[in-house]
């Protein structure tokens, strides 16, 4: 299969020694497009951790008619990544009601799912411990309001042009949307 | 369900489980940087199985988003 890869703007020394979690449709994007792999590899080698959360295993795993279909997808996930986190106990972080408030204000069930919502939560999460970026295929699941978009990359295959986002939780943003909140201007 | 459903249902399960692929879930991340070698050949190779082995639909798998 023949790919190509549209020039990153400059998103490989963004996250170079950072770390960058995967939506779903990178996992998809990532079956078609071999530059994808390429590109999620030498981030990697180059001191990226790359990582996604169990939910993403589950909804790129969700349809497989076979037990063989169900390891190898999961295989590709554990293969693509350095590691899986789980979110059974993100939720569960009394220090993420903050979090989970603020997001549930900014964004419409329609255009964030349960899993966009966790993957936010690990940018916050894991944001006290060093930079933490996210890429998706969908530009609609991070609101804006608190999320920069960093760098972008665009893949193309056969049938589609693929476009990939890579997002950073804006903390100076979020401590506004938090005094916001505090002061009862949030909108509902 | 009876004792003896219980047992088989126990059983079949502990069967499948031993049948799954392992994750290695970690709540913590690993912030020490190893020197990685990806093995990119083999991803390239699980993701050209999966394509053509399961009846690889674009439009399908994008749904699962």
């Amino acid at each position: 299969m023949t790919t190509t890869m549209l020039p990153s703007t400059g998103l490989n020394s963004v996250l170079q020694n950072k770390i960058l979690f995967l939506d779903t449709n990178v996992f998809i994007g990532a079956l078609s497009c071999e530059e994808l792999v390429l590109f999620l590899s030498e981030l990697r080698e180059g001191g990226c951790q790359v990582l996604t959360v169990s939910s993403a295993v589950y909804e790129f795993t969700r349809g497989s008619k076979t037990l063989q279909e169900f390891n190898d997808k999961r295989e590709f996930v554990t293969n693509l990544t350095d590691r899986v986190i789980s979110v059974g106990r993100l939720l569960e972080n009394p220090k993420n009601d903050v979090f989970s408030l603020i997001m549930s204000r900014m964004v419409s069930s329609k255009d964030s799912d349960y899993t966009d919502f966790l993957l936010a939560t690990c940018l916050y999460q894991y944001s006290r411990l060093e930079e933490v970026y996210l890429m998706t295929a969908d530009v609609r699941s991070m609101p804006r309001a608190i999320f920069d978009v960093v760098g972008s990359i665009m893949c193309v295959d056969r049938s589609a042009l693929r476009h990939f986002v890579a997002y950073k939780l804006n903390d100076r943003s979020f401590t506004a949307a938090v005094k916001s909140q505090l002061d009862g201007k949030a909108k509902a | 369900m009876t004792k003896k459903e219980k047992e088989v249902e126990a059983r079949l399960i502990a069967d499948l489980e031993r049948k799954i692929v392992r994750v290695d879930y970690d709540q913590k991340v690993n912030p020490k940087r190893d020197d990685k070698k990806v093995d990119t050949t083999k991803i390239l190779t699980l993701a050209k199985k999966i394509r053509e082995s399961y009846d690889y639909n674009d439009a399908a798998l994008d749904g699962a988003q």
